[in-house]
């Protein structure tokens, strides 16, 4: 919404400058996103008088200008056709910024002028009615030179453009800015306008007749009728403040429905009478495939929702959005009917979305008209044409008001107003702040007043409705700054502990979090190798999505981490570990939410970082299960087994593994498949994992209990053992484990070794081994008995051998 | 023989200055005091000296020998000193070449942002609360006072799996599940971040980011309650000397609702070019919970009363961090990431 502030003026008495009106309604909540003068600059470009033409010495097309600025007497070149002795011209000056560019002085074929004679396009005053596409602006009437542009032109003004919260649709009309303004300003009076009509004989009724058959959408309907049309453009007081509204001045009957539209807030329309088959108007539904041209021209195709005016025979407008071009005004129009109307602001919403069509009508009545308003702006209009000498009015108002609005009235505590707003206002000072606003108020009981809602505050309905509007005249600046009082409870469970606790342990490894989208593209699933028959097809489509690459819901975090790692290698940052902490989606039904898990996905390639010192190692797979061991220490999930896994083809078969609590599978980890790889371009080995930490934290043992110290000497015994390749090294631990029963206190594989002095088909493992008590140091002898126990069980069960 | 010893003392003292070395001294010694040494066998020869004479020969090479002693101690303190030293200044290395790498990892920046602005509340008081990011039609819309035909439930502003069932666009939900759970016991005091999204994809929005949203309903609880709160919250994320502002708004889940502004850090509130010169920078929006959504929830309006409010985490670190670019945060380009 954009109101000049001449015009705001017109209705309320306010000194206060522009700029500064602007930041008070903004705090008042009618927030103000510019002040701007009708046309930049102009208060810089001077009016000067031509008091001498010549032709230029030099060349054909320019002449001399002597020009009178007030202050000086400068010689000016200039092409244009219409110089005249005399005449007052706008005259820019050096350094003075046109839309153009800045104007500086300069030559001309040997001739200086030092400035120049701009026209309105120059100016871009064009657009506001000043200008002459034939040469440059010249003024009418005797206008002292040295007069600045704005001044001379009646354009020294400026525009107040508002950004609109949804709830106050009453402000989409200039009126009720105006009462805004008095309400911020202590004192002030509205003066708004008065309206008063002279109809002739011929009566309304005897015109036209109205039907409203689909009363749910359409709760009032009035119009009125004036004859002996003579349309020509409006004045220019009008065009100005239409345009300076943002809209385009058509003529005089259309920029009067317009004009009082912006001025009441009321949408109107004007229809040719003539046109309106049977004079018959019927406010109905648009009929199935009923076809209309709108006033732009184009066909629209209506559906059974949507609200139509029509004739006896056809639609001839879209109710609250858009006329039809076939009672458009035209020169031929000699009688004309005014509608002022109340459609229903959801169905004009939908309409107007549905036809891709929002106007300043469909933008009002959206948000709600004053339904106690629909005369006042008829009889406005008709009035307006009635001045400007464009037509007759005729004799009264057709009204069909079908559901006619209850005055509200709301009691206000005064206790609940500083209940809420944590004030200490009396009742009079609430009294008093509502009065600012013309809300009349009535003291009821000893602390509340009953507040009567003038009809156009659409937007007030209940007590905190009120108490809003106290807290916001009163100022939200002037509300105490206090802090709230009251014991905590600590009962709620959340996991965003557990998150955070993951993010951190990961980055102490070394890793980099970051942040992908929630939803993927299907086809990824392709691009990863994931099988057809995988759970992780099974997504959550989204109806609307933004494109197909953001189409469902992942359930993995791969595809985020593989792109992000592939950004990264393809702009030659090619040692990453990354990671991400979120939610994966799993269906849980049509109509249902669905299950979110919260994930840990890890990706790695290249190597770590190198030194002078140290070669960086490899981001491996052992790299990656390092991790996750110590991430699942971090989160005390113990007795976790990896499983050699070869059943996933976005893997490496041979180079993967299952991670299981149990029998609960927590999620995998491995090389991914090169084939996988080779579909992102990325030539280099890759390893990651991803658990599902919601099945993770389950496993984890939060109660700690510390152990002793032990009082009593380990000895240490180091053991290799030559085992046959297929033998896993987890099966060896545990052999180790059992075999050591509770002597034992730790295995630590520190070795292992293929090649020279190793049989075919074995590897050679070797262990340090911590034997201990917590009772008393242990014999030689006891230890030898454990060790050699171990050995034992290793060659029956494992086919181990001593090395 | 009473020359001899003084020979002997002489020369073991000339021999002594002109050690150079531990073994030097260690033969010394042996040459000197040793069995075979040559104070040694002076006193054997003791046996061919006068009778009366031996008590004070006796004494004399005892004097030489302690004197011998004491000088090859002191000699060998000062060789062992200066070996020490020698060692020391051989093992020097360059301190100036740089340390074996320790391999960072680097949080994404909304992630420590996120954890600030929990970190200020939890000592503020407040609980972390989580919601679902999928959410029903009802939490995201309906139990906010957001009905059916709002211009906030365009298809185009959310994503959308079902009629029922979208993608949260904000994570106000969470104030009603979280209530919905508590009611009726007070107070509820909660700060629920999280991931949001709307249909929205441009230089200055993407499709998914990040919220948090704040809570709070009790017997008492003010307006002016939510200005210190957010007072408080301002000074400890942007800075001890800022001011915020507070400007009426409207939220259908809120009233009285207002924008909070803070005083711009850049300029101190003059006007700069980062508060498009209005010295206030906006950075969430809030308000006194409405009636209608404590009903919602099952609160009784009349006796409790709630303030909430939301903010944009990518808002709030792009301020924080001097950010002018959204999609950085989203690229993930490592080269950005290094920088938290
Ligand atoms: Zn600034």
């Amino acid at each position: 919404m954009r109101v000049a502030y001449s015009w705001l003026q017109e209705y309320v008495e306010c000194e206060l400058p522009p700029e500064e009106l602007a930041e008070e309604l903004t705090m008042v909540g009618l927030e103000v996103e510019g002040v701007f003068p009708p046309v930049e600059n102009l208060d810089q470009i001077i009016v000067g008088k031509i008091l001498d033409v010549k032709p230029h010495p030099n060349a054909d097309q320019l002449s001399l200008c002597s020009v009178d600025t007030g202050s000086a007497i400068i010689q000016l070149v200039s092409g244009a056709p219409n110089l005249k002795v005399g005449a007052c011209a706008a005259v820019a000056l050096p350094g003075v910024m046109l839309p153009g560019g800045k104007v500086e002085a300069r030559e001309f074929r040997g001739e200086l002028s030092e400035g120049m004679l701009c026209s309105g396009s120059e100016l871009g005053t064009d657009e506001w009615g000043f200008g002459d596409d034939k040469g440059i602006l010249l003024l009418s009437g005797d206008i002292p030179p040295g007069t600045s542009l704005d001044k001379a032109l009646n354009l020294d003004d400026r525009i107040l453009e508002f950004e609109l919260t949804p709830n106050r649709g009453d402000c989409q009309a200039v009126i009720n800015i105006a009462r805004e303004v008095k309400g911020i300003i202590p004192g002030s009076k509205l003066h708004l306008p008065q309206v008063a009509l002279e109809e002739c004989e011929e009566k309304t009724e005897d015109l036209i007749r109205v039907a409203i058959l689909d009363p749910d959408l359409c709760r009032r309907y009035a119009c009125r009728v004036v004859r002996n049309i003579k349309l020509g453009p409006s004045p220019a007081w009008m065009q100005y403040r239409l345009l300076s509204a943002g809209m385009r001045p058509i003529n005089n009957i259309v920029d009067v429905t317009n004009y009082v539209m912006l001025e009441y807030g009321q949408p109107l329309h004007a229809f040719d009478c003539d046109m309106l088959k049977g004079r018959q108007i019927n406010v109905r539904r648009a009929k199935a495939g009923e076809k209309m041209v709108s006033l732009d021209g184009t066909e629209r195709e209506l559906d059974v929702d949507m609200l139509v005016i029509a004739d006896q025979d056809e639609a001839v407008a879209i109710a609250g959005v858009m006329g039809g071009l076939a009672s458009e005004v035209t020169e031929k129009t000699r009688t004309v009917v005014l509608e002022s109307a109340l459609f229903d602001p959801y169905s004009v919403r939908r309409t107007a979305m549905r036809l891709g069509m929002r106007t300043e009508a469909s933008a009002r009545f959206e948000k709600g008209v004053n339904p106690e308003g629909v005369i006042p702006a008829l009889n406005r209009a008709a009035q307006l044409i009635q001045q400007l000498g464009a037509g007759e009015v005729t004799a009264g108002v057709i009204d069909n008001y079908i559901r006619p609005e209850p005055q509200r009235s709301i009691r206000l505590r005064t206790s609940r107003v500083n209940k809420v707003l944590g004030t200490e206002l009396s009742r009079a000072e609430v009294q008093e702040i509502l009065s600012r606003l013309d809300f009349p108020c009535e003291l009821c009981g000893q602390d509340s007043i009953l507040v009567t809602v003038p009809p156009y505050r659409v937007d007030i309905y209940e007590e905190v409705d009120l108490i809003e509007e106290v807290a916001r005249l009163y100022g939200y600046d002037q509300i105490p700054v206090t802090y709230p009082a009251g014991s905590l409870v600590q009962d709620q469970k959340y996991t965003d502990s557990i998150k955070e606790l993951v993010t951190d342990t990961v980055c102490s490894f070394g890793l980099d979090e970051v942040l992908t989208y929630s939803f993927i593209g299907e086809s990824v699933f392709d691009k990863l190798r994931i099988p057809k028959d995988s759970p992780l097809r099974n997504v959550l489509r989204i109806k609307n999505p933004l494109g197909e690459e953001q189409g469902v819901m992942r359930t993995t975090l791969l595809p985020g981490l593989m792109d992000v790692l592939t950004y990264n290698y393809h702009r030659k940052m090619t040692d990453l570990g990354l990671f991400e902490v979120g939610n994966v989606f799993i269906p849980s039904g049509e109509g249902k939410i669905p299950d979110e898990r919260l994930h840990l996905g890890v990706i790695a390639c290249g190597k770590l970082d190198t030194g002078w010192q140290v070669k960086g190692m490899e981001r491996d797979f052992y790299y990656i299960k390092g991790i996750v061991e110590g991430i699942l220490e971090i989160l005390r999930v113990e007795n976790v087994q990896f499983q050699s896994y070869a059943g996933s083809p976005a893997l490496h078969p041979g180079r993967s593994a299952q991670i299981f609590y149990e029998e609960e599978l927590l999620g995998y980890l491995g090389e991914l498949h090169p084939d996988l790889l080779a579909n992102y371009e990325v030539n280099t080995r890759v390893v990651y994992c991803e658990l599902d930490l919601d099945k993770v934290i389950q496993f984890s043992s939060r109660d700690l209990i510390a152990q002793p110290i032990p009082r009593y000497p380990g000895v240490v015994r180091d053991l290799a053992v030559l085992v046959p390749l297929s033998v896993p090294a987890a099966r060896v631990q545990e052999l180790i484990y059992r075999g050591g029963g509770s002597l034992l206190k730790e295995a630590r594989l520190f070795d292992v070794y293929y090649g020279d002095q190793v049989p075919e088909g074995y590897r050679s493992l070797a262990y340090s081994l911590l034997y201990q008590s917590p009772e008393r140091t242990l014999t030689d002898e006891e230890v030898a008995a454990v060790h050699s126990g171990i050995l034992q069980l290793l060659e029956r069960e494992a086919g181990a051998r001593l090395r | 023989m009473e020359k001899e010893i003084k020979k002997i003392k002489e020369s073991a003292l000339a021999d002594l200055k002109s050690a150079g070395s531990r073994d030097e001294l260690q033969g010394l010694r042996v040459k000197y005091l040793g069995k075979k040494g040559q104070l040694t066998k002076v006193l054997r020869g003791m046996g061919s000296v006068p009778p009366e004479e031996r008590p004070r020969l006796g004494e004399l090479a005892n004097q030489v020998r302690q004197l011998i002693e004491e000088e090859l101690d002191k000699r060998l303190a000062v060789l062992s000193a200066a070996e020490k030293e020698r060692k020391l200044a051989e093992e020097a290395i360059d301190v100036t070449l740089p340390g074996r790498p320790v391999q960072i990892g680097h949080k994404h920046p909304l992630s420590i942002i996120m954890a600030e602005i929990k970190d200020i509340f939890t000592a503020m008081g407040f609980k972390v609360a989580e919601g679902p990011e999928v959410e029903y039609d009802y939490y995201n819309f309906e139990a906010l006072n957001i009905p059916k035909g709002h211009p906030a439930r365009d298809m185009q502003d959310s994503f959308y799996f079902s009629e029922e069932v979208l993608l949260r666009t904000h994570t106000s939900p969470v104030q009603i599940r979280v209530m919905e759970k508590r009611v009726p016991h007070l107070p509820v005091r909660i700060i629920a971040p999280g991931k949001v999204y709307r249909r929205d994809d441009d230089a200055t929005h993407s499709p998914m980011f990040h919220q948090v949203e704040g809570l709070l309903v009790d017997r008492e609880c003010t307006l002016g309650d939510l200005k210190g709160v957010l007072l408080n919250f301002a000074r400890q994320m942007f800075g001890q000397e800022r001011e915020i502002r507070l400007r009426p708004s409207f939220f259908p889940f809120t009233e009285p609702s207002a924008e909070v502004d803070i005083s711009c850090m850049n300029c101190s509130g003059k006007g700069c070019r980062v508060c498009s010169n209005t010295g206030w920078l906006e950075i969430l929006g809030c308000g006194m919970v409405h009636p209608k959504v404590l009903a919602n929830a099952g609160y009784d309006p009349e006796r409790v009363v709630g303030f909430a409010f939301g903010m944009g985490v990518e808002r709030i670190a792009m301020l924080k961090y001097g950010i002018n670019d959204l999609r950085l945060f989203f690229e993930n380009d490592v080269r950005f990431l290094h920088q938290f």
